[in-house]
């Protein structure tokens, strides 16, 4: 699948868009190190990073977690956290500044 | 995964609203530089070619997660997605297990790694093991070395057994549950999930394990 050049009229347009080239339209065809060869393409405006969220203790979230919902697992210290892939997807959600065992991290997948 | 603090300068990230490769472009708020998502790496701006360090991570299931750590603390914020759950890797031969912190960098296909849950490997001269669980659809990769001794591992029904001491091991947190290392944990590798064509585009270079080529 090729990149399109027209722009997406709408941030949900966009996410179906980016999905289908995250998920289905990779064409690994440069085969090269892609280090020296950056050329990033615009496709929505930079979006404000996310500093404040919600935490839940695994009591609290009870059964409104699906038991076979995907999450990513961390744990730094003696800290353990899990990010919902559901929670954690479409372009304004992909990196989440957190804090886990002192330690400074960037949530993401 | 990431720690962001690096050169211990702590960093805020976020979306830049730009794709490489496929693949996200972050950028931090301190420096305006950009990095690649999948690279850990910035490509362009003051920061260039300084690296995030990675945070060993695992993908796996709410349920394998909460029942390893039950003290876990969960991100919440409202749903914007629902098709993330176990039956994501409904067509395996499309995703692998990569390690890039190795010489050449390695991936293992999940569809070999269905067949072969437990992989005893020697990558870049260091052994490591490849674990997979199917009920949760978790692939783990970590060292073999354990207090000086190199282990081999065998599959067993409740996880891993170590050929020389027999103990058993959690193939998820890589705990061991049962024998002469009871309390010990393997130490992870970082070792990431990623669609095969992506990560083949950012690690050309891979030594890539299993026989299918097909999409």
């Amino acid at each position: 699948m090729k990149l399109r050049d027209t722009a997406c009229p709408s941030a949900s347009m966009f996410f179906v868009f980016l999905f289908s080239l995250v998920a289905h339209g990779q064409q690994a065809t440069d085969r090269k190190p892609p280090r020296d060869d950056y050329r990033p393409r615009r496709l929505l405006r930079p979006q404000p990073p996310i500093t404040h969220f919600q935490l839940k203790s695994a009591d609290q979230i009870g059964d409104t977690l699906n038991p076979s919902e995907l999450v990513v697992g961390v744990t730094v210290g003696n800290e353990s956290r899990a990010y919902p892939l559901n929670m954690l997807s479409g372009p304004q959600r992909e990196i989440i500044n957190d804090t886990l065992g002192e330690r400074s991290i960037a949530a993401t997948w | 995964m990431y720690a962001r603090d690096p050169n211990r300068r702590n960093l805020t990230f976020g979306v830049s609203g730009m794709l490489w490769n496929r693949s996200l472009v972050m950028y931090d708020v301190e420096t305006m530089s950009h990095w690649s998502h999948l690279l850990g790496e910035a490509m362009e701006g003051p920061l260039r070619e300084t690296k995030l360090e990675q945070i060993p991570s695992v993908m796996t299931t709410w349920e394998s997660w909460r029942h390893r750590h039950p003290k876990t603390t969960v991100l919440w914020l409202p749903r914007s997605s629902r098709e993330y759950r176990r039956e994501f890797y409904r067509e395996p031969q499309r995703f692998v297990l990569g390690l890039a912190d190795v010489n050449p960098p390695q991936a293992w296909h999940f569809e070999q790694l269905m067949e072969e849950p437990i992989l005893n490997e020697e990558v870049d001269g260091q052994p490591i093991v490849v674990a997979f669980d199917p009920d949760s659809v978790t692939a783990r990769a970590f060292s073999r070395n354990v207090r000086g001794n190199t282990l081999d591992f065998e599959r067993d029904a409740r996880g891993l057994l170590d050929r020389q001491t027999r103990s058993l091991w959690d193939r998820i947190s890589g705990r061991c549950v049962e024998g002469h290392f009871e309390g010990e944990k393997l130490e992870p590798r970082l070792a990431i999930v990623s669609f095969r064509k992506t990560w083949l585009t950012f690690h050309p270079e891979t030594r890539l394990t299993g026989h299918n080529e097909q999409d």
